[in-house]
């Protein structure tokens, strides 16, 4: 589906990109059934508490230099500032940055705002952020609350950024709009490309957009190895480098989750052509990386010679990591397409993939490129999946799952959730910086964190001995799935 | 109540933090009918950025949520949250169950308890309340939650204005409502801190909350203790006035938490008189908790004395009332320290704010007049331009004050949310002991500096 530019929402992934939340089946299946997006978007009759587009919307915006983010929402929806402020501060120092706060308001909707509206209040906020911190940009973020009494946002950003001479950004990422809560890193990119994306001023063929969460420069000497060089979008980017993403080689991304929206935009609008091949998790997956960019920038040869001197160059290590970690069965846990990065990265260090959770599915991507099928290049890489699930977090369900497949060890990308391994004994190897996996090295890297991991087992066993998991007996051996809606459930 | 101001660098989250009063006790489930992410950022505000406390047994991605979606904006919520209570019953063990409503069900008009009334009704130990964001704090929504509890179990299952049951009177019974869970990040050491001060006395302590708490089983005995004690300046007062009409439970208003040696034997010695307990019991246990805390107090007297004049002497604190009193009176009245700046961050009700207010005045120093104030960003231009005249200062504040500190060459112990520089276990400030913790701690902000 196009990206329109002209409507100040973005469109629902469970809308643009056939999304679901719940899935039991092989991963061939779910590739087959994606096919013309033949699957529904159906929760289940029982859940456990997920997340909201309003948190992925608000992380990315409030990551970009001399801006202000504002959320017009109760101040309780701003419980993550802290979190956005560490990642930005941590972010800086990647640059080679001062480390800075983040510029962060919550309008702090109140009771006599639900009923009066709250739009002037906003119109106040905007004021108090410009004068508080003389931003070059504003964003606003509107919440579950704001949308549900109606205000209009768009019309006071617009109003706003007459008055002050600066870009202020409606993002449009009430909770519960979407269930699909990676929804709210296409609002963000949306109010993005709509307000802050120039149009090119030069050709630049040197130049890669990377879209990720943090700009640790791992991409430097990866895009180095063919002369590129990489421009890491959003997080702690300056409104120059955002304004210049349309003049680059190609976007690629860290996660298709991630970045497909803004990739398709960039390529609809300015030509910028998304990179056909999954990102660079894993030494194949690397390779097939940079031969696209290397066909993209005529550097067929030079790709090629890079490709072999760098597996070259990791080799003895690799395979002194690969006959430590050999025959241990892997499952891995995280967002959609991370997960497959995970298993691809799993696969080339010998691991056996065994099972996968993600938490959502997005059945195509906004460039419906077949060189992007996320799951099917996994598949391609790990071989079958048998136990492929898809559960928007769901502790409970990963309980019964994790406890039928017995895995060696888990691989997981999103936070609290690996307790739930942890308690059953399975040790887990967290990913906190997605740039470290990337590449050669990246591949490496996971493997000396994983084998670090298994050392310290000792712990895991510990916690195992007397924890309890707050589940009923009758739950225990149930079907992870029995309160699909389409199964008997209640 | 309500703060009509905007809030930059928040220091507390909305009325739906009272989800983890209800993790805070054992063999609890909350049940969240808001929207998806509400239960989640409300966790980690309270525990991720609370000095990484941990989701809790019951809490984080284990809780049970409606998770709304557009339909239930435009229909209601009230089926969804039947669905999903009825699931949580048959997956979760959890010996009680606490709806908490978000914004959406409490704009579109959901009536959750009724929905809880009729599982009540049906034998289970289910309760709502309605914590929709906009309607206050996590200090308001602590405090709803404790309201909800006591009016739709305790009051229905002891029976309205009956006489408690018979109990052994020799060993009296309190209930303590003090350190909040999660809100105040070192709620279970200082609750443990209680509970071992009650046993200085020989007393028997209802904690409610925590690793040292007994669950729905305790709070049931709830209505046969002899006294409610509150040792904070505001919160947990309505629920001893509530008890206090429904079962005539005394209560004991004890506003600044007791900190250190001095504060810990006069709330001892007030505490054993509201029992009526002997006056020798209770001079025995503040002469040994005294006596202990002061061999302490004199290990460290020569490098007090020996380092002094580096040291900081004025000290600015940024927490909420209950922690900006207690902490600040054991540092002016033991430790000689001057009070600077001091904002309290718990938006208390209005009616209340002289009250609150008042015993700042009558340290053992020059008076001071605390600032109540939610906005972060206020208060940082003003610790901005204190640092500016003195920056051999040290702040009580949270991990939002680091890069103020860092710029001024400041020390900041990190006491209050938001805390993301420091890992709290079993640490606590309350009590004999309490007052060496902080003393530890404020220290080391000056040691690690050290070349």
């Amino acid at each position: 589906m196009s990206v329109d530019l002209q409507n100040p929402e973005v469109v629902i992934r469970e809308r643009r990109l056939g999304s679901i939340v719940a899935f039991s089946g092989t991963g061939a299946e779910l590739v087959e059934k994606s096919r013309g997006q033949r699957l529904e978007c159906q929760a289940n009759r029982f859940n456990q508490c997920g997340d909201c587009s309003g948190q992925r919307a608000m992380l990315p915006i409030s990551q970009i230099q001399d801006t202000v983010m504002i959320n017009h929402g109760p101040v309780g929806c701003a419980g993550d500032f802290g979190l956005f402020n560490w990642q930005f501060r941590r972010g800086l120092t990647f640059r080679g940055e001062r480390p800075r706060d983040i510029g962060a308001i919550s309008t702090n909707l109140t009771e006599r705002d639900i009923v009066y509206g709250g739009a002037e209040k906003l119109a106040k906020t905007i004021r108090e952020a410009h004068g508080r911190y003389k931003p070059r940009a504003i964003f606003v973020a509107s919440s579950c609350a704001s949308g549900i009494i109606g205000d209009d946002i768009e019309e006071v950003v617009n109003g706003m950024e007459l008055e002050l001479g600066i870009p202020v950004v409606g993002v449009y990422c009430e909770g519960f709009k979407s269930k699909i809560w990676t929804t709210g890193f296409d609002a963000a990119y949306h109010g993005i490309v709509r307000k802050l994306v120039k149009g090119p001023v030069e050709i630049d063929k040197k130049t890669v957009n990377i879209m990720g969460f943090t700009s640790l420069k791992t991409f430097d000497p990866l895009l180095g190895l063919l002369g590129l060089k990489p421009r890491y979008l959003v997080h702690q980017a300056t409104l120059e480098e955002i304004g210049q993403m349309s003049q680059a080689l190609a976007s690629s991304h860290i996660c298709e989750t991630l970045g497909t929206y803004l990739a398709r935009a960039l390529e609809q609008e300015y030509g910028v052509p998304e990179l056909r091949a999954p990102p660079p998790f894993g030494q194949d997956w690397t390779d097939q990386w940079l031969r696209e960019l290397g066909r993209l920038a005529g550097l067929e040869e030079k790709a090629e010679e890079v490709i072999a001197s760098e597996r070259k160059r990791i080799e003895p290590e690799l395979n002194e990591i690969r006959e430590k970690l050999a025959g241990l069965r892997v499952w891995t846990l995280a967002g959609a397409a991370f997960g497959h990065n995970l298993a691809s990265i799993a696969s080339d260090l010998g691991l056996k993939v065994i099972g996968m959770l993600a938490f959502h599915h997005d059945q195509t991507f906004d460039n419906d490129y077949e060189e992007i099928n996320s799951l099917k290049n996994c598949l391609g890489k790990v071989g079958s999946v048998n136990r492929y699930a898809v559960c928007n977090k769901q502790p409970y369900q990963l309980v019964n799952l994790l406890n039928e497949a017995k895995p060696d060890l888990v691989l997981a990308r999103h936070g609290y959730l690996p307790t739930v391994p942890a308690k059953m004994g399975i040790p887990s190897y967290f990913v906190p910086e997605t740039n470290q996996h990337i590449g050669y090295d990246g591949l490496l890297f996971a493997g000396r964190k994983i084998l670090k991991v298994l050392r310290g087992g000792n712990f895991v066993k510990n916690i195992a001995s007397r924890a309890k998991l707050p589940y009923t007996d009758w739950w225990r051996n149930s079907d992870p799935f029995y309160f699909r809606e389409t199964s008997h459930g209640l | 109540m309500g703060c009509e101001k905007v809030i930059e660098r928040p220091r507390s989250v909305c009325a739906l933090g009272g989800q983890q009063t209800v993790v805070g006790i054992k063999g609890a489930a909350p049940i969240v009918h808001a929207g998806p992410g509400c239960a989640a950022k409300i966790g980690e505000a309270l525990t991720g950025q609370a000095g990484f406390q941990g989701p809790g047994p019951l809490g984080g991605p284990t809780i049970a949520s409606t998770n709304l979606s557009e339909s239930e904006v435009v229909f209601g919520g009230e089926e969804k949250l039947r669905q999903t209570l009825e699931g949580a019953l048959k997956v979760l063990k959890a010996d009680i169950f606490v709806i908490l409503t978000g914004c959406v069900p409490d704009i579109v008009g959901d009536d959750s308890l009724a929905l809880a009334a009729d599982f009540r009704e049906a034998g289970h130990n289910v309760v709502a309340v309605e914590t929709g964001g906009f309607k206050g704090n996590g200090y308001y929504g602590h405090e709803e939650v404790l309201s909800a509890l006591i009016k739709q179990i305790l009051i229905p299952k002891a029976g309205r204005n009956k006489k408690a049951r018979p109990r052994n009177k020799k060993i009296p019974l309190i209930n303590v409502f003090s350190s909040i869970p999660y809100q105040n990040p070192f709620w279970r050491g200082d609750l443990r801190a209680i509970k071992e001060l009650g046993a200085l006395l020989g007393i028997h302590v209802n904690l409610l909350f925590g690793p040292d708490s007994g669950g729905l089983a305790e709070w049931l005995t709830v209505p046969e203790a002899d006294l409610n004690v509150v040792i904070s300046p505001w919160v947990g007062l309505s629920a001893a006035k509530l008890l206090n009409e429904a079962f005539g439970t005394p209560w004991l208003y004890w506003p600044v938490p007791p900190v250190g040696a001095m504060e810990s034997s006069l709330f001892l010695t007030s505490l054993g008189h509201s029992l009526g307990l002997p006056q020798k019991r209770i001079r025995l246990a503040t002469n040994w908790g005294e006596d202990r805390a002061h061999q302490y107090l004199e290990a460290i007297t020569e490098f007090l004395t020996e380092s002094r004049n580096g040291l900081p002497q004025t000290f600015h604190v940024v927490a909420d009332s209950a922690y900006a009193l207690g902490l600040s009176k054991f540092l002016v009245n033991e430790m000689g320290f001057t009070q600077g700046l001091t904002f309290l961050t718990d938006d208390p009700p209005e009616h209340l704010r002289a009250q609150i207010a008042k015993p700042f005045g009558e340290f053992d120093g020059p008076a001071i007049s605390p600032i109540f104030e939610s906005d972060g960003g206020f208060m940082d231009r003003e610790l901005d331009l204190a640092l500016k005249q003195d920056n051999e200062a040290v702040m009580l504040a949270s991990s939002w004050e680091k890069s103020l500190a860092k710029e001024h060459g400041a020390y900041l112990v990190a006491v209050s949310l938001p805390i993301w520089d420091r890992l709290v276990i079993n640490r606590h400030y309350l009590g004999y002991e309490g007052g060496l913790n902080l003393l530890e701690d404020l220290y080391q902000s000056v040691l690690a500096k050290v070349h």
